[in-house]
């Protein structure tokens, strides 16, 4: 990359070749005003704030213009001043810009740039739009009468999540922010991961479990690890005396540019069960509250007392509290288990019976979207792992050949390319790809044999042979493996395959704390004397209710009450994600920081401790 | 009796005026007479484009004598028959008037003599829907002569060497376009040709279109092989649904008879044309918008550069062109650049077509040479209409100016025009009389353009409102004394920050009539008066001299909103329901009627 000198406002600085101006004085330091433009996305240049002077006769938008040699910008003269006012005035005058009636008051760009050019009257009479307000959604709310047309929700929607929802419909002064063909943003096919609402530099696009509960300055910021999926997203969790506000996504993250989910951003919002403060003892049908001390005493004796120890924690807790638990499990002499290990122990298996090497799995998941073939095996990776599904989205829209298999719906139908629906049992297609690629391109051609190897399964054997031909054909491809996949044989099938094309794999996994691979674990006792659940913030796992529906008694470590809690013998709290600090491993194999966002409320102040007393308690 | 050719304009002008039904006529009449055989319906009566003198429409002309008969009504035909075709009597009456005396032939017409057609050399003169006419005459002689005898740079010189330059608007000469998208080293290139024309009443391209369309592909197909280019796109309006169809018929029959295809003229060059039709908004014409409206996306422009020479269509080199500046192509080709940089002026060579509109006894289309004056092209149009003063000429839509009576004499040249602040644009030339209120003017263009603007930038989308809102307060006669100095600040910022030439050129109407009508705007504003009596909010209302009054009534007749009442002595008006629009002045035969108090 060459480097080019050019001044700015008679300081000389040096860029590389082919940035823009705006990018190249960032860098210095120097900061243009700017509405539109975001670094997550392409410069549109729209706003017309950014304009600069350029070799003392044009003007132009910093966002747009790309440096050159010797190229003389100027960023404040009068006249550029005058035009920034005169457009900003307009702006002011035409939308509804009444400041203190706004959600955005204080975290608003719009309002920023105001006052630094001193606009804080009505130069212009008023245009007062009156356009319907969009309030379906159940976490966004689209004010068209604030919205500046800079269409960073737009880009967002279709650059950075990759789904196309936002666009412009009107023109002129009728120009304004669609959903779809301008149906309820409820009835569109929003995805619900509120990039636009973080976008948005005024108050146009609101969250609606955060509005008017702060200004972002006034609130405490810290910075974390997402851990509902194992994207394990960098977020930015702003609370105001210890209740939580708003959460969004680090935008220093250039690839998922500052992406976080419908479950990282609005649901630990709208959650509002009831917590756990106390240990709930019940006998004979009656519920006893104890201290924690108390509780720690009784869930030791119960374990003393048990002869098949069962222990299941939770893949979403962080590595010391694994650690610690299933330290402490094992002093008690339990069989100790992760949600989503089982799927681990199995894939570790088949590594080893096909001897398979690691260089197979990608270490970025990003890579995805450089791939030239995508082959999704189970698509409910769209709502495992919302924001890797963005980066599915971008592939497709970019030229990468997706293809997909599902049990149920294709949820990237949009998308794919080739899209193969199968019926239970889902192996034998996988059987039937391995066949296909195992005995060469002769029998590709050889519909007939397709046919006979298919069977059953309702799928047409010119998809499988396209499967086929597309994975033969590209020379990067990756396979993902949703998370839904537990049946050895798929996962056999599929890391064969991988092997066989020389495929790169993504394995996905119901656990968001890949640390469940380097840890030790095993199969439990089905019907165990006791179980000891350590559920965090879980509510809804299948085997843990399964298992303490076997046990004689059982212990639910939560963090809030659900439906496991209604069946313990025992409840004793835990920390909630947001109390928790520690660490966590995402896809990636990196370890992240998870960081304590507020105080623990109630008698337990870490679980780790905890665990070390009851292993104590031997 | 004499073997001859009759020539229908069938033209969009002609066709809304009746020609379809003069044809009719004149099919039942040559039945009637038995002259079917004489007169065989496919090759004696021929539709052609556009003529040009489209208020004399419908209109016909007979060949070999091209005898010219306008403003047809059906009952006409029957003596054109009856006298001309069977008794070779030319139909005296039913000739047009020049200065009072008849004209017979066509091309004796003032409004015809005044012109050199170089891109109409067709329109008017062949049947658009027939490959055969267009062969006839020529017809891709000059894309064969390109393609088989000249190599590419010999091409992009030879227009470069013409002086043509892009009649879309800016005037980028057009050679050096084609030899920047000729330079790109890719496999995929494109010609397109902006056949958007969206200036209100301009429609120079649609009649090319409509009465040419095989001389645009003719054009795009040189400009193709020129730059490395083998398909091509134009992109029409869907308001035109005429040159729509001569355009699907001309490629269908072109690719029918191996004009568009591969091997062409038993070359390795293929080329293709595809057709495709916009949906209605103005800033599709934009070069950037255009090309995103292909690519199936929203129609919004996009920064330059790269400019589409280089990056384009699919992100590919890309050459757009507008319909007038393809029609060039195949004659300078044809004909060699130095024929045509003979004609017009030093820097700006060839013809350029203008739709003449407004208050001037015949409006159409007028291709005239480069460098004829404003004053030569009001007289090409019959002078300025009802024997009126003239004020004014608005050259270049919503995007150009007004050019006052003092400079009359200014050549029509990219380069003059430039200096009195307008754009030739794509050639709208509207002819304003001195009953013409420059400010109505300026807020009716600019009414266009704030309409049309996409919204993606502040200053097109709110700048152009607020300066109509100033406008039409003070029509209104609701102006204060710094809205003048705001005006300018407005026109400034959005002529110098918005995105795409819409908006930088939207001010320039208003800028135009503030340099030569300065004096108008302020007696708007400050005298609360409109010199020429146009916005009615700022005229009195009118009243009856009650001793002059000879209680006739004819002025109760006129009046559109029923506000003069009847009396013994004397009729009177209610100044309230009265909108001054004068009608009654005008009638009143003993002058009893003025404008005014009646103090």
């Amino acid at each position: 990359m060459s480097t080019v000198k050019f001044t700015v406002d008679g300081e000389k600085i040096s860029a590389e070749k082919g940035e823009t101006v705006m990018s190249a004085c960032k860098k210095h330091g120097i900061d243009i005003p700017k509405l539109c433009q975001h670094d997550a996305m392409e410069n549109v240049m729209a706003c017309r704030v950014c304009i600069v002077e350029v070799n003392g006769e044009q003007i132009q938008p910093a966002c747009g213009l790309k440096v050159e040699e010797d190229l003389e910008i100027k960023t404040e003269t009068d006249e550029i001043k005058k035009y920034r006012r005169m457009n900003l005035e307009l702006i002011y005058r035409s939308e509804n810009h009444y400041c203190m009636f706004c959600e955005s008051d204080g975290d608003c760009e719009l309002q920023d740039l105001m006052w630094e050019n001193g606009i804080d009257y009505f130069e212009h009479p008023r245009l007062f739009p009156d356009r319907p307000i969009d309030s379906s959604h159940e976490h966004i709310v689209i004010d068209n009468n604030r919205c500046i047309r800079c269409g960073r929700c737009v880009r967002a929607c279709e650059e950075v999540v990759g789904n196309q929802t936002l666009a412009f419909g009107g023109r002129g002064l009728e120009n304004e922010i669609v959903a779809d063909a301008d149906v309820p943003l409820k009835e569109s096919t929003c995805v619900s991961c509120g990039m636009c609402l973080q976008v948005c530099p005024t108050g146009a696009i609101f969250n609606k479990h955060s509005m008017f509960k702060g200004i972002k300055d006034e609130c405490d910021l810290t910075e974390s690890t997402c851990l509902r999926c194992s994207v394990g997203c960098e977020t930015e969790i702003y609370t105001r005396t210890g209740h939580l506000v708003e959460i969004e996504g680090a935008e220093s993250e250039m690839e998922s540019g500052g992406q976080l989910c419908e479950m990282g951003r609005f649901e630990p919002l709208v959650d509002r069960t009831e917590k756990i403060d106390d240990v709930i003892y019940k006998e004979n049908e009656t519920e006893k509250e104890m201290s924690l001390a108390k509780g720690l005493e009784k869930a030791a004796e119960v374990l003393d007392e048990g002869d098949k120890i069962s222990a299941m924690a939770s893949g979403n807790l962080t590595n010391e509290v694994l650690d610690s638990f299933s330290e402490a499990m094992r002093t008690h002499g339990a069989l100790f288990d992760v949600v989503g290990a089982k799927r681990h122990r199995f894939e570790k298996e088949v590594k080893r019976r096909i001897n398979m090497i690691e260089g197979h799995f990608i270490d970025d998941i990003t890579e995805v979207m450089k791939a030239d073939h995508i082959l999704l095996y189970d698509t409910s990776v769209r709502d495992t792992h919302p924001v890797l599904a963005s980066y599915i989205r971008r592939a497709a829209m970019n030229g990468t050949r997706l293809i997909t298999i599902d049990a149920y719906e294709d949820r990237f139908w949009e998308h794919s390319d080739i899209s193969i629906s199968v019926e239970s049992p889902k192996t034998q297609l996988t059987r039937l790809i391995n066949q296909v690629v195992r005995e060469g391109k002769g029998s590709i051609e050889d519909l007939t044999r397709v046919s006979s190897i298919l069977g059953g399964l309702r799928v047409h054997p010119r998809d499988v042979m396209q499967v086929v031909k597309h994975l033969e054909e590209s020379t990067y491809d990756i396979i993902i493996l949703g998370s839904e996949i537990i049946d050895r044989w798929s996962i056999r099938h599929i890391f064969e395959l991988a092997k066989l094309e020389g495929s790169y794999l993504i394995s996905l996994n119901q656990a968001s704390n890949q640390y469940i691979r380097s840890l030790e674990t095993e199969g439990v006792y089905e019907e165990p004397d006791v179980a000891y659940v350590l559920a965090g913030d879980e509510d809804d796992q299948e085997d843990m209710k399964k298992l303490i529906e076997n046990a004689d008694f059982s212990i639910v470590q939560a963090s809030k009450r659900s439906e496991l809690t209604e069946k313990a013998d025992l409840v004793i709290p835990s920390l909630t994600m947001f109390e928790r600090e520690g660490t966590s491993v995402n896809i990636n194999g990196e370890e992240k920081e998870v960081e304590r966002v507020m105080e623990p409320k109630g008698e337990l102040k870490s679980e780790r401790e905890f665990f070390e007393e009851l292993a104590e308690k031997r | 009796m004499t073997r001859r050719e009759i020539l229908i304009c069938s033209g969009t002008g002609c066709l809304s005026a009746g020609a379809e039904e003069i044809e009719d006529k004149l099919m039942d009449e040559l039945w009637k007479h038995e002259l079917e055989d004489k007169y065989p319906v496919t090759r004696a009566i021929k539709r052609t484009g556009c003529m040009g003198p489209c208020n004399l429409g419908p209109m016909i002309i007979i060949r070999p004598e091209d005898t010219f008969y306008g403003n047809l009504e059906p009952s006409d035909v029957e003596t054109i028959v009856e006298e001309h075709l069977l008794k070779d009597r030319v139909v005296r009456n039913l000739l047009i008037e020049d200065d009072g005396h008849k004209v017979e032939e066509f091309q004796k017409l003032d409004f015809i003599q005044g012109q050199k057609k170089i891109v109409m050399r067709n329109s008017g003169d062949i049947d658009p829907s027939s490959l055969e006419d267009y062969l006839e005459n020529d017809g891709y002689m000059a894309a064969r002569k390109a393609i088989t005898d000249m190599e590419r740079e010999e091409i992009i010189e030879e227009i470069k060497e013409s002086g043509l330059r892009g009649r879309g608007g800016a005037g980028f000469p057009t050679g050096l376009k084609w030899e920047f998208t000729a330079r790109e080293d890719e496999d995929e290139k494109y010609v397109v040709c902006n056949g958007d024309e969206g200036d209100p009443g301009a429609f120079m391209d649609r009649s090319v279109l409509e009465g040419d369309p095989h001389s645009i592909i003719e054009g795009m197909m040189i400009a193709g092989y020129a730059v490395g280019a083998n398909k091509g796109y134009i992109y029409v309006r869907a308001e035109y649904p005429l040159a729509i169809r001569n355009l699907q018929k001309a490629i269908r029959d072109a690719e029918s008879e191996g004009y568009l295809g591969e091997n062409l003229f038993n070359t390795q060059f293929d080329f293709n044309v595809e057709l495709r039709v916009g949906a209605g908004a103005f800033v599709c014409g934009e070069e950037t918008a255009l090309l995103s409206s292909i690519e199936g996306k929203q129609g919004r422009p996009k920064y330059r550069p790269p400019y589409p020479a280089q990056s384009g269509l699919w992100d590919q080199p890309t050459v757009i062109n507008n319909v007038e500046t393809f029609a060039n192509i195949p004659i300078i080709i044809e004909k060699g650049s130095e024929w045509f940089d003979d004609i017009g002026t030093e820097g700006s060579s060839g013809t350029k077509v203008f739709a003449v509109a407004g208050d001037v006894g015949n409006t159409g289309l007028v291709e005239a040479e480069m460098g004829t004056t404003i004053e030569e092209m009001i007289d090409i149009a019959g002078g300025v209409a009802g024997g009126k003063d003239f004020k004014a000429v608005q050259i270049g839509g919503p995007a150009g100016g007004t050019i006052p009576e003092e400079h009359i004499d200014l050549p029509i040249d990219y380069d003059s025009l430039e200096e009195a602040g307008t754009i030739m644009g794509s050639g709208g030339f509207i002819v304003l009389d001195e009953d013409t209120c420059m400010v109505d003017v300026a807020k009716f263009f600019l009414d266009f353009t704030q309409e049309e603007s996409c919204g993606k930038c502040p200053p097109c989308r709110l700048g152009t409102k607020r300066m109509l809102d100033i406008l039409d307060k003070i029509t209104k006669g609701e102006g204060e004394s710094e809205d003048l100095e705001t005006l300018e600040e407005l026109a400034e910022t959005v002529q110098n920050t918005s995105f795409c030439g819409l908006g930088q050129a939207s001010p320039n109407p208003v800028l135009s009539t503030l340099r030569f009508f300065r004096e108008e705007y302020e007696a708007h504003v400050n005298e609360k008066e409109c010199p020429t009596g146009t916005c009615k909010a700022l005229v009195e209302a009118f009243y009856i001299d009650e001793e002059a009054c000879v209680t006739c009534g004819k002025c109760t007749e006129v009046c559109p909103v029923d506000a003069i009442s009847s009396g013994d002595e004397s009729y009177s008006i209610d100044p309230d329901t009265c909108i001054s629009c004068g009608e009654c002045a005008q009638v009143c035969p003993v002058e009893a009627i003025s404008e005014g108090d009646n103090e």
